[in-house]
C-alpha cells in the first residue's frame, strides 16, 4: 500500500491530535510535535503542515508506513 | 570504530585518508594533521574503561564504510538553513555547536523553523571546555579541511549513503514526567518566569524556590510520546528568573521528572537494552556527572560527554545515536 496522499485526512488527524500515536522513530514523532504546534499556532496552516508531513513519511516509508497504515 | 586515541594515531587515520569525527581538548586538537574531519572541544568521554577526563588523547569515530562521500564546512549564524539545506538527500549529517556561543542559543531557538529539518538526519553535539576553565577558555569547533578553530560557527560533515542504506537517530532518556504540577511557560527561550502551574499564573523561580525543587531532575516535555528534557541552569535571583541549558517552548506542557533512583544504574539499563553499536554517539556531560559515570564500566556506548546533544534538535541530559540501516 502506497503513502496516502497528501489530501488524505490522516495528516489532519495527526496535527490535530484526533489520533494519537507514538511512532517508532525518533524524527517521526518530532516531526508530528512541530505540526501539532504549528497547528494550534495557525490553524490556516494544514495543508502546508499536511504536505510537510507527507514530506517527512515519504522519506522514512521504510521505518513508518506500516504505523501508517494501521492509523488509516 | 570509535575510541580514545593518542595524537599519534589519530593523525596514523587522518593521513589514511579516513573520514572522521573527532572530539578532545583543544590542545589536543591541535596536533591532528589536515584531512577529513570535524571536530569539536570537550575533555570528558565515556569509554568502554569507563568514563574519563582526558587532556590529552581525542575521541575519534570512523565513518561507516558504506559511506560514499564527505563533505566539511564551517557555518555562520546567518547561514543555519544551510545545515538541513545542504544535507545530501540520503545520508546525514554530523554538527558540532561552539558550546555558550550566539549560534549555540541561535540553532536551539530556531532549528525547528529550519525548512526539512526533519527530512535529514541531524545529529551531534555542543562543544565546551574543562569545568574549571568556564569563566576562561571558550569552546571551539574546528574543520579538520582547514584547521581552523571557531567560536562562532558551527562545524558540520554532510556523509552522503547509497541506496542500499538509510540512516536513523534514537535518543536514550532515563526520565519521565514525574506526577507533580503542569508547567506552561508564557515565552520560548533559555530563562523562564512567567508561566501558568495547573493554569494558575506563577513565576517559576518563585515556584522553584519554594517547592525546594531538586535541580538534578530536568523539566521534561512529552512531545508525541517523545520525552524531550530542559535541564536546570541556575537560579538568577536578580531576575527572579531560571536559567535552563536549553529553550522551554511556549504553548508546551513541562512536569518535573521523576526520580530515578540509582541513576548510573538506570541509565545502564536502558543503554544495554538497546543492543546496538550506533555509528555515532554522544552523552550529555550532566549524565556524566549526576549519574556518577567516570571511572565507571557499565555504559556499552562511547563517545564524548558533551554540554548540548542535538538530534534534530538540541537536547539536555540525553544520549543520541546515530545508526546505520539496510534500506
Amino acid at each position: 500500500m502506497p503513502l496516502p496522499s497528501v489530501t488524505h485526512s490522516v495528516w489532519e488527524q495527526l496535527m490535530t491530535r484526533k489520533v494519537k500515536h507514538t511512532f517508532s522513530l525518533f524524527a517521526a514523532n518530532m516531526a508530528v510535535d512541530h505540526a501539532i504546534r504549528a497547528y494550534q499556532a495557525d490553524p490556516s496552516q494544514k495543508a502546508k503542515l499536511a504536505g510537510e508531513l507527507r514530506n517527512f513519511f515519504s522519506k522514512y516509508e521504510k521505518f513508518t508506513l506500516p504505523e501508517i497504515e494501521r492509523l488509516m | 570504530m570509535s575510541k580514545l586515541c593518542n595524537i599519534s594515531e589519530a593523525n596514523a587515520l587522518i593521513d589514511a585518508g579516513k573520514r572522521l569525527h573527532v572530539a578532545g581538548d583543544e590542545g589536543a586538537l591541535a596536533g591532528l594533521h589536515r584531512g577529513t574531519w570535524i571536530g569539536g572541544t570537550i575533555p570528558y568521554f565515556l569509554t568502554r574503561e569507563g568514563g574519563v577526563v582526558d587532556r590529552n588523547r581525542v575521541f575519534v569515530t570512523e565513518l561507516p564504510e558504506s559511506v560514499t562521500s564527505v563533505r566539511t564546512a564551517l557555518i555562520a549564524e546567518k547561514e543555519l538553513a544551510r545545515v538541513p539545506g545542504e544535507a545530501p538527500e540520503n545520508g546525514f549529517s554530523l554538527t558540532i555547536l561552539p558550546g555558550m556561543s550566539r549560534i549555540h542559543a541561535s540553532y536551539a531557538l530556531n532549528a525547528e523553523r529550519l525548512p526539512k529539518l526533519y527530512e535529514h538526519p541531524i545529529i551531534g553535539w555542543v562543544s565546551g571546555v574543562h569545568l574549571s576553565e568556564l569563566d576562561t577558555t571558550k569552546p571551539k569547533v574546528v574543520d579538520g579541511k582547514s584547521g581552523e578553530f571557531c567560536s562562532e560557527r558551527l562545524a558540520i560533515l554532510h556523509a552522503s549513503l547509497p541506496e542500499s542504506r538509510i540512516a536513523s537517530i534514537g535518543i536514550v532518556n532515563v526520565f519521565q514526567q514525574g506526577a507533580g504540577d503542569t508547567i506552561v511557560f508564557d515565552e520560548t527561550g533559555f530563562s523562564g518566569a512567567g508561566c501558568l502551574i495547573n493554569g494558575t499564573r506563577a513565576n517559576f523561580y518563585d515556584y522553584v524556590r519554594e517547592r525546594k525543587l531538586d535541580l538534578q531532575l530536568p523539566l521534561v516535555a512529552n512531545q508525541s510520546g517523545e520525552m524531550i528534557n530542559v535541564s536546570f541552569q541556575a537560579l538568577d535571583e536578580a531576575s527572579r528568573s531560571v536559567k535552563f541549558y536549553a529553550p522551554v517552548l511556549e504553548r508546551v506542557e513541562y512536569r518535573q521528572a521523576a526520580p530515578i533512583g540509582d541513576y548510573r544504574a538506570a541509565f545502564a539499563s536502558r543503554v544495554k537494552a538497546l543492543g546496538i553499536s550506533p555509528a555515532f554517539s554522544c552523552n550529555c556531560i550532566l549524565n556524566y556527572l549526576y549519574g556518577h559515570l567516570e571511572g565507571k564500566q557499565d555504559i556499552p556506548i562511547a563517545g564524548p560527554a558533551t554540554f548540548g546533544e542535538i538530534a534534530y534538535v538540541l537536547l539536555n541530559q540525553t544520549m543520541v545515536y546515530l545508526t546505520i540501516h539496510e534500506a
